[in-house]
């Protein structure tokens, strides 16, 4: 069958104040009617440009090269503007990343659908109202006639992009391209999110491009994939064949470094792909993933490499041969700790940091006349680490477990209960002491560190503040945890804005551990960084911990990276604690529903499974305006009445296991 | 809607309330008001009769309440100077401001907005050069040798327009024009940041996805939110511009407000200063509320439930 959309060696270049940049070189790429196609690749691979370059979307002054390039029966080369954006919208649609910004805030939904529909099909506007109803409908919108009205604040993130599928499918495209469709979204959205465009593929028909950096949701949704780096495609074939019998290094190297739930050996070393993505800018003589290639030879580094069929539909850009490439590197997995990953930890001891009933109570006012509401981001909660263990804390946006660790570093006081650092209450401890023993790693080390401060004096501030040592020694002391980290020593006198996402956040981890704390709190230390990164600085918390002896509070969305290094998981939801459990209970056997949602809804790259049905139906509730009794209660599939009248406390389940569910307190060995 | 603009208007009220007391007490407590109406050559025994005639001797307070209860129905006293209803100065003055402010304004927002658009299709183009070198320009030059430059300009050198008066609608021109430019570049340099941000979001995007043309895009999907800022920022600079006419309008000869209390504070006209300055925050009052109410109406986020 021929392909709905053709593209043959395009080329992609940017147009930059320091000079030109080739975004993309020679990729092809084929979809057909009926066919889902992954694009998969790190950022700055590449993926976006490409689909933006078939939408004609790039930037003015940037350069667009290809042999072919055809929608259906357009050559999309030589079609003239006002053709290019009758096809927009209307046949060839585009789903972006951020459904909380992609929608006109000016504009009321029913609008922004309509018009694309008046636009391109010169409806009257009832028709086009009516088809945007029963596409709301589709997309799963309740009282869908009512919400054309609203404006897109007024919807959720999930409502947003399910507006915006909605909106993309008016003109009933041929072929849909969705950028990250699901990335800004909680993991139980993104499951719903995905079935819903794979349902709606199907029944329509039509083509997709998915593109992601989760190997997870190319896996399930996708009918063949194309691997990206660095501008370039490694590796095409079926989804079957590239996730089970990777060839190209780089495939291999992100599959492995991808926790594989079941498959994760907890406190053993993540597959890593070491070093960084090299700079565009480059002018590559050879291979471009040659420097962090394990299986590199001397040929790679200076032979330009094609993309080679190696079977029917199957490509890959290596020199070695396909035999060559899979052969399996004799190297045992290095184990961090022994096999009992946490289980030295001794649960009897004192806790060496504590929350008790700490609760945190903001008060907001809606607006300037309407009377004080109390939003309880974290409520009651109470918490005990122990020297050794890594305490996850989980759950969605929203749940309140970045609060509950501000309130554990002292930056936010508790509005009652007391959090405590070796039985003393922490509220009466200078700064200077709490950070001596407490220190933590954020989210976003593109802005959490000082861009005016070289890398030195970011690392050598803390020492500065405790007024340890002299100069000499705190720039020994300095380099000597660089180092350890794994940040080259000449990169002292540089700036952060010099470094890549994974060095900056070896620089943050560095600037934590230069005091020598008991304790570090990690908040979603890996969530911005690219999954070979990820898998590196993971590795790097674990060895530092069995090292320097360290106990860790993790906060994290993402289940794999729990499942890999925790060895205690407290699950949140609403502010409440629903169950604390060992990590390996909680994976084995959980027992809240929420919990299991969770787990459920977590994507691994298996190519044959479908994406999860999670039964989370209501979106995630307004904290101003928390539900009856068990807040839980409106998404729970087993909620009883006695579940919408009375809140379940959190009670033993067994030794290690705090559960607070109505239903697992009445049988409580059933589940056994 | 309606409980939102009646509640930014009772806000309004306390905040010209207030206005009125500084004004009142700053008029008062400054110089003693006896003296300034009595004149500089006046004779201890002249200055005391008018204390007591004007009734400058009883405590603030109470004079204050009196002064404001007038004001609420509507009195606002009579001038010492032009010994008439300071009501009816204002009502006779306040066509020339208006006229003047109105077309000031008008001259403002149309290049305002055209160069502040022009300029942000291509950042760094020569067409946004040429605009905020013109801004920096408008900003730089003083408003009264502007005024002064264009008299010499267009009615000295080339006699097109008349240089002094009111009486027809070519006498407000220049004024209008030395007027209107001075706000240009803080409209231009809003517009122009707006509209660069606007036209890099994400929505933009969007809408370039569903295939619009640029027209469309630029017209329908990005003005709309580029020009929010710049609402409230022209609200306020019509309040300006109805105060702030004084110098424009002693260099044009215009009998407006901004003579009036130019001639006013000069006179110690204690009364017709009161009433201009309180009658200058309700407007600016209005305004501003104007602007919340036309920023409420293009951008659904404002309007608080």
């Amino acid at each position: 069958m021929k392909p709905l959309l053709e593209v043959k060696d395009l080329s992609v270049t940017l147009k930059l104040a320091e000079g030109d940049l080739t975004a993309v070189s020679g990729i092809s790429l084929s979809v057909a009617k009926g066919e889902t196609l992954g694009i998969v690749g790190e950022s700055g691979s590449g993926k976006s440009i490409s689909s933006l370059a078939v939408m004609d979307l790039l930037p003015k002054g940037t350069i667009r090269k290809a042999t072919t390039m055809r929608f259906g029966e357009t050559d999309l080369l030589s079609a003239t503007p006002s053709q290019m954006a009758s096809l927009r919208g209307n046949k060839i649609a585009m789903i972006f990343q951020e459904p909380m910004t992609s929608l006109n805030p000016v504009y009321t939904i029913g609008r922004q659908m309509t018009e694309l529909m008046t636009l391109h099909k010169g409806v009257s506007k009832k028709v086009a109202t009516d088809r945007a109803v029963e596409l709301l409908e589709k997309v799963g919108i309740t009282a869908a006639r009512s919400r054309l009205s609203q404006y897109p604040h007024q919807l959720s993130g999930g409502l947003r992009q399910r507006v915006m599928i909605a909106m993309m499918l008016m003109c009933e495209p041929e072929l849909i391209i969705a950028d990250e469709p699901t990335t800004a979204l909680d993991v139980t959205i993104q499951a719903q999110i995905l079935n819903l465009l794979r349902e709606l593929q199907q029944e329509m028909n039509m083509a997709m491009i998915i593109i992601t950096h989760d190997l997870g949701v190319v896996a399930r949704v996708s009918d063949k994939v194309s691997v990206m780096y660095a501008g370039q495609i490694v590796e095409t074939g079926s989804v079957e064949e590239v996730f089970r019998h990777p060839v190209h290094p780089y495939t291999q190297g992100l599959l492995e470094s991808i926790p594989v739930s079941g498959e994760i050996n907890p406190g053993e070393e993540l597959g890593s792909i070491p070093g960084l993505v090299p700079s565009l800018k480059t002018n590559f003589k050879g291979c471009r993933f040659a420097n962090r290639c394990s299986k590199v030879i001397e040929i790679c580094h200076n032979t330009l490499v094609d993309l080679n069929e190696i079977s029917s539909g199957r490509l890959t850009r290596c020199l070695l041969s396909e035999a060559e490439a899979r052969a399996k590197l004799k190297e045992e997995p290095k184990v961090l700790s022994d096999h009992v990953y946490g289980s030295r930890v001794d649960m009897t001891s004192a806790p060496v940091m504590s929350a008790d009933n700490a609760q945190c109570v903001f008060q907001i006012k809606p607006n300037m006349f309407a009377p004080k509401k109390p939003l309880r981001a974290v409520d009651n909660i109470s918490i005990d680490l122990r020297k050794g263990e890594v305490v996850a804390v989980v759950g969605e946006s929203g749940c309140g477990k970045s609060t509950l660790a501000r309130m554990l570093l002292g930056l936010q006081s508790p509005t009652s209960g007391t959090i405590s650092l070796d039985g003393e209450d922490v509220s009466e401890m200078s700064n200077v002491e709490k950070s001596k023993r407490v220190q933590s790693i954020f989210q976003d080390p593109y802005s959490s560190l000082n861009p005016r401060r070289t890398i030195g004096e970011i690392i050598r501030r803390p020492l500065q503040l405790h007024g340890s040592g002299t100069t000499e020694e705190q720039k020994e002391q300095v380099e000597a945890i660089m180092e350890r980290v794994g940040i080259p020593r000449r990169l002292y006198h540089n700036y952060p804005n010099q470094l890549s996402g994974g060095q900056r956040q070896r620089v943050a981890i560095a600037r934590a551990l230069v005091l020598k704390p008991e304790i570090v709190i990690c908040d979603e230390p890996t969530s911005a960084l690219d999954v070979s990164v990820q898998a590196q600085i993971l590795n790097l918390l674990l060895e530092l911990r069995s090292e320097l002896r360290l106990t860790y509070l993790l906060i994290t969305h993402d289940m794999a990276v729990v499942e890999h290094i925790a060895t205690r998981v407290v699950v949140m939801y609403l502010g409440r604690v629903v169950e604390i459990a060992d990590a390996r209970d909680i994976f084995q056997n959980p027992q809240h529903p929420y919990t299991k949602a969770l787990l459920s809804s977590v994507l691994t790259p298996e190519p044959d499974a479908d994406v999860p049905d999670t039964q989370l139906g209501t979106s995630y509730p307004n904290p101003i305006d928390p539900p009856s009794g068990c807040t839980f209660h409106p998404r729970c599939p087993l909620a009883t009445q006695v579940c919408k009248e009375r809140a379940p406390v959190l009670s033993k389940f067994n030794p290690t296991t705090e559960v607070a569910c109505h239903l697992v307190e009445a049988a409580p060995m059933a589940a056994e | 809607m309606l409980k939102f603009i009646l509640r930014r208007l009772g806000m309004g009220l306390l905040v010209a309330l207030t206005v009125s007391l500084a004004t009142f007490l700053m008029l008062n407590l400054a110089a003693d008001p006896a003296s300034m109406v009595a004149g500089e050559d006046a004779s201890p025994e002249a200055i005391e009769q008018i204390r007591v005639q004007y009734g400058f001797d009883r405590p603030l307070a109470v004079r204050y309440v009196e002064w404001i209860s007038r004001v609420a129905v509507g009195d606002f006293g009579d001038s010492y100077y032009w010994k008439r209803p300071v009501l009816d100065l204002f009502l006779e003055r306040a066509p020339v401001t208006l006229t003047l402010a109105f077309s000031a304004l008008t001259i403002t927002v149309i290049v305002g907005l055209l160069l502040g658009v022009t300029a942000a299709l291509k950042p760094n183009g020569w067409l946004d050069r040429f605009a905020l070198s013109l801004g920096t320009v408008a900003q730089a030059v003083p408003n009264f040798w502007l005024g002064l430059m264009m008299i010499i300009l267009l009615g000295v050198m080339f006699p097109i327009f008349p240089v002094s008066g009111d009486t027809s609608w070519k006498h407000f021109v220049l004024p209008s024009f030395v007027l209107g430019m001075s706000a240009v570049p803080q409209v231009l340099r809003l517009t122009r940041a707006g509209m660069i941000d606007v036209l890099g979001s994400d929505y933009i995007r969007t809408a370039r996805a569903k295939g619009f043309g640029p027209g469309r895009i630029l017209f329908q999907h990005a003005l709309r939110n580029a020009l929010l800022p710049v609402v409230s920022v022209v609200a306020i600079q019509l309040g300006y511009k109805l105060g702030g006419s004084v110098i424009t309008e002693s260099v044009f000869a215009l009998n407006g407000l901004g003579r009036l209390a130019y001639e006013s504070i000069l006179g110690a006209d204690i009364p017709t200063v009161q009433m201009l300055v309180f009658m200058f925050a309700l407007i600016f009052i209005v305004l501003t509320v104007a602007g919340d109410v036309l920023n409420a109406w293009l951008d659904p986020r404002m309007r608080v439930e």
